[in-house]
């Protein structure tokens, strides 16, 4: 290959900066990319160096359509589509890679680094925990570092100073950035629809499938945190209601269409009201999580369903900050008509039948539904039934059987499918509830996380309403009471912040404690920032209207410009004149108003030029003539009381005193 | 079709700038008022990409995304000042350039003085505001030469053209740029001509004058030392100056004086008579030959040497500009 004259600006150095950085920018990319997309990645960027240190000619234009269309087509075939996140973004290291194979003028690797901050978005909508905040302020400081090399067309830079320049002209533009945070008026998202609902985020699913809880349940990712405005209930009272679960096919759970119409249940509460805030992590679904049961008044752009579920408008898309009220003492649907209930009895027919034998002895035993109940909860805490993460996988079409007579084992989601199954093949309405259980109390609030997601039962009881039954208390109390890491032990599947709250007070997991409730702080103050938290806090100045805040933003705008230019204005201050004389000779010319040209300011010069302003009488002669003596007094440095002298002559001598007059005027 | 428009807007353009942009005779201060500036192509893309990460964040009400895009606008506005920042406060001056042929590209000295703190870096100066390819660029930290090149196509005495003193420093997001208009004397002599055939061998004075006095030698200029040179002609200053032996060259007037006169010259037209002229000046300076030249008032005696080789093309280049 030849060496090509247009590579030639764009010397190894040169572009191994922009390699370096945008691999580092794409390095959280390429590791949840295919290990294959990212080695690709890779040998590309190093292709372009090795063409930049051997000064080679680019690859050709048919050859690089075709490799940028086979690494499409491969990332295309391995996620489906580029419509998630993580396509989206493989796709973009992609072609980052591909076009760096093509840059050679300046342009293109302007394109790059633009290219730059595309990676840093990607990251930050990827996670928003707070270390990736410092990740997006070293990664803007070196896209500009790397922009400030592109600028001096002569010299590779020093990279030192670089991001010395970089890291200023960051700084100096944090002000404004906050001023924008703060006052830009946010609109409520998306913007355009959301193709993946739920798509990367961990989180309760809409619909449950024996395993889908205890895979969750492996997680020790917060899933919200809690703040009681007073005493907080004990934990085998903090049921976190999720998606209610009606419809099921022998396998899967469903939730209900919320316009099937149905009227939100009357709900009859007693004892103490509970106030408190749920600060929501995104989910990317509609549900959200409420203690057992909500009251009145509903956060704004909420609503209740039939199934008394707390649902969002919009998809859960950012960090939500939640005020709510509860009681724990409640009876819901009372007095509901029998027909309102059909879909809570509603069974596929022809599979389970041991099971649906064994309900009907026991109905036969028990002489009402509650003691149906309890004989159900009996059974189950009299077996020998287990509690575990890792059931045995159910197969075939009489799943509830297997489980009921065969294997025995399972996670709350088995129990409480099982115990519905059985309410429903003796015609009680019932249906599982999935949510979290617990909390775990950590300063001023409590953290409730992913390992804490359960599943329980209600089921509905003539002249009582719904009632919660949650047959995991039957099998294994301890989780209910103290939570999962007391339920399993030290199960190597659990997580290390979930296992017993009580036993791991050791340095790391305070240290981990501690770290939450900064992030607990970052969250509810920088991530839950959107349009209610805005609205709230810009009132407390007064600002209520958009109109108030587009003026507050245009202020703060041109503030920070004066204050910019000020700043210039500082920096701009002259240089000292290392030479006293010279510094009173400019004063002298500046204080007459004369520019003269520097190789002609000498004493004659300004003479000359001070007679034809018209200010040479007596005073400026003098003055004049101290400065000349002094000098060329060869005497250095210049005698400091005689400079004194000049200087408070210069001061007292006033230079406009007599402005030229016209003759005879 | 656009032509005529596109003419008319130039006018337009034109006119402002004069009235805007006068000519001025001493040094240019660029103060905030002089100084213009806009985004540039790279600028304008800049905010493109901030909007992306903007309409992206909004899309998934992701605060540290909103972080993001505000910190990029922040970053333009602040780079903005700076580039700004960057050119105010310096002082524009010109010094006097050397004169050139017509069609040769003069190079105008400018001379750019920061009496300020603040270093400025990447300073650019163009005839069109818009060049991407820098034609001049320097750092300044209180001094810095540059040259502007343009190319005058007539003789004469020309003033070099408006220039934009310009700059994108740090980022390159926007382009700040001063028209500097400033008057400063640039001597084009005619362009030689191409042909034209030999000068004259006449030394006829056309006006009846004597240049050089009969009988007298006049040591005309000074020439390398050839081996057989008499050494009664040999320079010795020069040899202690240049470390170089050199003879002294005599014209030898009675004999080989040569008269231009552009009155004597062929040619359809002035110019191209001057053109001619031209040729032979800087053909007999080439062969060390004295002549005189005359055109018509002006005269100038027989000589020597660059001093009255320069002599002789001015003439030619203010002959009948007042």
């Amino acid at each position: 290959m030849a060496r090509d004259n247009a590579t030639e600006w764009l010397a190894a150095p040169r572009i191994g900066r922009i390699l370096a950085l945008l691999g580092l920018l794409s390095l959280p990319h390429m590791l949840q990319m295919p290990p294959w997309a990212s080695a690709a990645v890779l040998l590309i960027g190093a292709w372009r160096l090795w063409i930049a240190r051997r000064g080679l000619r680019l690859p050709p234009l048919l050859l690089r359509l075709l490799l940028a269309g086979a690494l499409a087509t491969a990332l295309a075939l391995h996620y489906g589509s580029f419509n998630g996140l993580e396509a989206g973004m493989a796709l973009l290291v992609a072609m980052t890679a591909m076009k760096a194979l093509e840059t050679r003028s300046r342009r293109d690797c302007r394109l790059l680094i633009y290219l730059g901050f595309l990676l840093l978005l990607g990251q930050v909508l990827r996670s928003q925990d707070m270390p990736w905040l410092v990740w997006m302020l070293l990664g803007v400081v070196l896209n500009l570092a790397v922009l400030i090399d592109l600028q001096h067309p002569q010299a590779l830079l020093p990279m030192r100073g670089n991001l010395r320049r970089a890291g200023l002209l960051a700084l100096k533009a944090i002000p404004l950035a906050l001023v924008f945070f703060v006052l830009f008026p946010r609109i409520p998202g998306p913007l355009w629809g959301l193709p993946q609902e739920g798509s990367g985020r961990t989180g309760l699913s809409d619909s449950m499938e024996p395993g889908n809880v205890s895979q969750l349940a492996q997680s020790d990712a917060v899933a919200f945190r809690v703040r009681f405005d007073g005493p907080a209930p004990p934990n085998r009272e903090l049921y976190w209601r999720g998606p209610v679960l009606s419809r099921f096919d022998g396998i899967r759970w469903d939730p209900l269409p919320d316009e099937g119409g149905l009227p939100v249940p009357a709900l009859q509460t007693s004892g103490p009201l509970i106030d408190y805030e749920i600060q929501l992590e995104a989910h990317g679904r509609k549900y959200l999580l409420a203690l057992d049961m909500p009251l009145a008044p509903l956060p704004a752009q909420t609503y209740l369903n039939a199934d008394y579920v707390l649902k969002s408008r919009q998809p859960v898309m950012d960090a939500r900050l939640l005020p709510l009220r509860a009681s724990t003492r409640w009876e819901l649907a009372a007095d509901a008509p029998r027909w309102q209930l059909g879909n809570y009895r509603r069974m596929p027919s022809g599979i389970n039948p041991q099971t649906q034998a064994l309900a009907a002895t026991w109905a036969a035993e028990s002489a009402d539904s509650e003691a149906f109940v309890d004989r159900v909860l009996r059974h189950f805490r009299q077996q020998p039934y287990r509690y575990t993460l890792e059931p045995p996988r159910l197969t075939g079409r009489h799943r509830i059987d297997q489980f009921l007579f065969e294997t025995r084992a399972g996670f709350c989601e088995h129990y409480a499918a099982a115990f519905v199954v059985l309410m429903r093949f003796v015609g009680l309405p019932a249906r599982v509830v999935t949510g979290y259980q617990g909390s775990e109390p950590n300063g001023d609030y409590h953290i409730v996380r992913q390992s804490d997601a359960h599943a329980w039962a209600e089921v509905w009881i003539e002249g009582r309403g719904w009632m919660r039954v949650d047959p995991t208390a039957a099998i294994a109390p301890e989780r209910i009471e103290y939570g999962l890491g007391a339920a399993l032990g030290d199960s190597a599947l659990l997580p290390g912040l979930a296992r017993g709250y009580e036993r791991r007070r050791d340095l790391a997991a305070r240290l981990l404690l501690q770290w939450d409730r900064l992030d607990a702080a970052w969250n509810r103050t920088v991530l839950a920032f959107g349009p209610s938290l805005q609205r709230d806090f810009l009132r407390r100045f007064g600002v209520n209207e958009l109109r108030d805040m587009l003026y507050a933003l245009v202020a703060a705008i041109a503030l920070v410009g004066l204050l910019l230019a000020a700043q210039v204005t500082w920096a701009h201050r002259r240089k000292p004149e290392a030479d006293p004389l010279r510094a009173i000779r400019e004063r002298l010319l500046r204080r007459a108003g004369i520019e003269l040209p520097p190789a002609q300011r000498g004493p004659r010069q300004i003479e000359a030029a001070l007679r034809e302003a018209g200010l040479w009488d007596a005073d400026s002669e003098r003055l004049l003539a101290h400065y000349t003596r002094l000098r060329y007094a060869r005497r250095e440095p210049a005698d400091p009381e005689l400079l004194r002298g000049l200087r408070r002559a210069l001061r007292a001598w006033p230079a406009r005193r007599r402005p030229p007059r016209a003759p005879g005027g | 079709m656009l032509g005529p428009l596109r003419r008319a807007w130039q006018r337009k353009v034109d006119d402002w700038m004069r009235r805007h942009h006068p000519r001025r005779a001493g040094p240019y201060r660029i103060n905030r008022r002089r100084i213009y500036i806009l985004p540039s192509r790279a600028g304008w893309g800049y905010g493109a990409g901030a909007l992306i990460v903007l309409l992206a964040a909004m899309n998934y009400s992701n605060s540290l995304g909103f972080m993001l895009a505000f910190w990029m606008a922040a970053v333009g506005f602040v780079a903005m000042h700076e580039t700004h920042a960057n050119l105010l406060g310096i002082e524009v001056r010109l010094g006097p350039p050397e004169p050139v042929f017509a069609g040769e590209a003069a190079h105008q000295p400018v001379h750019l003085r920061n009496s300020s703190r603040k270093a400025r870096t990447a300073l650019t100066i163009s005839q069109d505001r818009l060049a991407e390819v820098a034609a001049e660029i320097s750092d300044c930290d209180s001094e810095a030469h540059l040259y502007l090149r343009w190319t005058p196509q007539a003789r004469g005495v020309h003033r070099p053209p408006r220039f934009a003193l310009s700059s994108d420093w740090p980022l390159g997001l926007f382009r700040a740029w001063s028209w500097v208009h400033l008057a400063q004397d640039q001597v084009v002599y005619p362009k030689p001509a191409a042909g034209g055939g030999e000068p004259p061998h006449s030394s006829h004075d056309p006006a009846g004058e004597i240049g050089l006095e009969r009988g007298q030698e006049e040591l005309a200029g000074l020439r390398e030392y050839v081996q057989g040179d008499n050494p009664r002609h040999i320079h010795w200053r020069s040899l202690a100056a240049h470390d170089q032996l050199a003879s002294k060259n005599f014209a030898d007037p009675r004999s080989e004086v040569v008269w231009l006169d552009l009155a004597a010259t062929p040619g359809h037209d002035l110019e191209e008579r001057l053109s001619l002229l031209c040729r032979w000046v800087m053909a007999l300076h080439g062969r060390r030959q004295p002549f005189g030249l005359a055109l018509g008032a002006t005269r100038i005696p027989p000589g020597l040497g660059d001093g009255h080789r320069d002599q002789c093309l001015e003439a030619l280049a203010r002959h009948g500009q007042g």
